[in-house]
């Protein structure tokens, strides 16, 4: 199994377990997850500037109490197989579960790589940086002078 | 745009006001906000000896009158106790000033001290507007007084004629909107990378709060604990939030810093609060309806 067809499986086993484990369930009819990847995942095609990026498409199905349930993904999977990007197709057919799949579309981090503040257009205000006290950072700097 | 400056409760504020200020207005307009913030340090700064919060340092268990402001700021902390299944609590100043977050600041951990200390346990009675203590409290209003205090300096201004303005405290914010009807373009700071942005926000009639685990550490320990494990939390690198008053904002970052994931959505409904936390793995994730653009 190649490193991104790993990244994948662990990803949409997790997805699957999240979606089966929200449902309410009886104690004598535990949900079985049984999440198979399509014919493997395969790499879709990219565009020629990201070559060493890579889509991969999975469907996975898993058992609620309203019965069997679908659920999509598309991943974007970079050279070092870190998740770039995910997806998600909402297939669910009970209203729990489209809710369910759609507040999990909606939760997927997404990676940051930010910007520098020249890069920025004119912004009115610098904020969300909880300043260090003057206070705080002299005694820091005493503490460490005495190391 | 009249900009005006100053240094209080430990950190920079900034006051824009999208009008043209006459000019003999403004010494007077800045000493008021100067006056009014200094005094309320004096009364609720842990770190100023003789404030409200730390005169029951070596209190006997009992029942003691508060002050009116108090009783406010005491049952806005009371809420966030609730909505955090008790991971905040203002009774963890003592906490802090035995790891060595004290008004000396010695940075230096007791551990003994830290084994011993028990939560003290404090109930508010807002109608006769006293506290009863089981003994000896510190109160710490760290992750609620920052956004209640920008939310009265809005207000102030608002009552001076000043409709229009942003109030800053820290990297903290009110906004109303700007003299034309349009919202304040907002950059966030990456934690820790004074020249990185993770992202920015529009804000209009909104307050914008943020926490920041990498500032403020020495050793093990920072300023965010888990008051029931004794430790630091560390769950991300940072967060930014967005609610209705710059309060509700500041409060929802402390929910977040504080408790696990699972009860955020609970929390941030009944603060009408957005969020985005930024991962360890530089990943962010955000609110069903987080409206700030990130990078």
């Amino acid at each position: 199994m190649s490193k991104q067809t790993a990244t994948l499986f662990v990803f949409f086993l997790a997805a699957a377990f999240i979606f089966t484990a929200c449902q309410p369930t009886s104690t004598t009819n535990e949900p079985t997850v049984t999440a198979q990847p399509t014919s493997s995942a395969q790499p879709a095609t990219t565009d020629a500037t990201t070559q060493s990026v890579k889509q991969m498409l999975a469907d996975a199905s898993y058992q609620t109490p309203a019965g069997a349930e679908q659920v999509a993904f598309t991943l974007t999977v970079d050279e070092a197989g870190v998740i770039t990007d995910a997806q998600t197709t909402v297939q669910g057919k009970a209203p729990i579960s489209i809710m369910r799949q759609t507040s999990f579309a909606e939760a997927l981090p997404v990676a940051l790589k930010g910007k520098k503040l020249s890069e920025l257009s004119k912004i009115d205000k610098l904020g969300g940086s909880s300043l260090t006290t003057g206070a705080f950072n002299a005694a820091l700097a005493n503490l460490k002078s005495q190391l | 745009m009249t900009v005006l400056t100053f240094q209080a409760l430990g950190t920079e504020w900034s006051i824009d006001i999208d009008a043209e200020l006459q000019v003999k207005a403004l010494p007077k307009l800045e000493k008021l906000l100067l006056t009014q913030t200094t005094s309320f340090e004096h009364q609720f700064s842990r770190f100023i000896e003789g404030s409200e919060v730390t005169q029951w340092r070596v209190a006997a268990a009992g029942t003691y009158s508060v002050s009116a402001q108090m009783v406010e700021l005491l049952s806005i902390a009371e809420k966030l106790r609730g909505l955090t299944d008790g991971y905040f609590d203002p009774a963890v100043g003592g906490l802090l000033e035995v790891i060595g977050y004290d008004p000396s600041y010695s940075l230096i951990p007791d551990e003994a001290k830290i084994d011993s200390w028990k939560t003290p346990i404090w109930t508010l009675n807002t109608t006769q507007q006293t506290i009863t203590v089981n003994g000896p409290i510190i109160f710490d209003l760290g992750g609620i007084a920052k956004g209640y205090w920008i939310d009265q300096l809005s207000q102030l201004l608002l009552e001076q004629g000043y409709s229009h303005h942003l109030v800053e405290g820290g990297g903290d914010i009110m906004a109303t909107d700007k003299e034309d009807g349009s919202s304040w373009k907002v950059a966030l700071a990456w934690p820790g990378q004074p020249d990185q942005v993770m992202g920015q926000v529009w804000l209009k009639n909104q307050g914008l709060a943020a926490s920041d685990i990498s500032q403020r550490s020495w050793g093990k320990w920072h300023h965010l604990l888990n008051i029931k494990e004794k430790t630091p939390t560390a769950q991300f690198i940072g967060c930014a939030t967005i609610a209705a008053s710059a309060a509700a904002a500041d409060q929802m970052t402390s929910v977040l810093a504080l408790t696990h994931s699972t009860l955020w959505p609970t929390a941030a409904a009944q603060l009408s609060a957005e969020y985005m936390v930024l991962n360890h793995d530089q990943t962010a994730t955000t609110s069903q309806r987080w409206s700030g653009e990130l990078f």
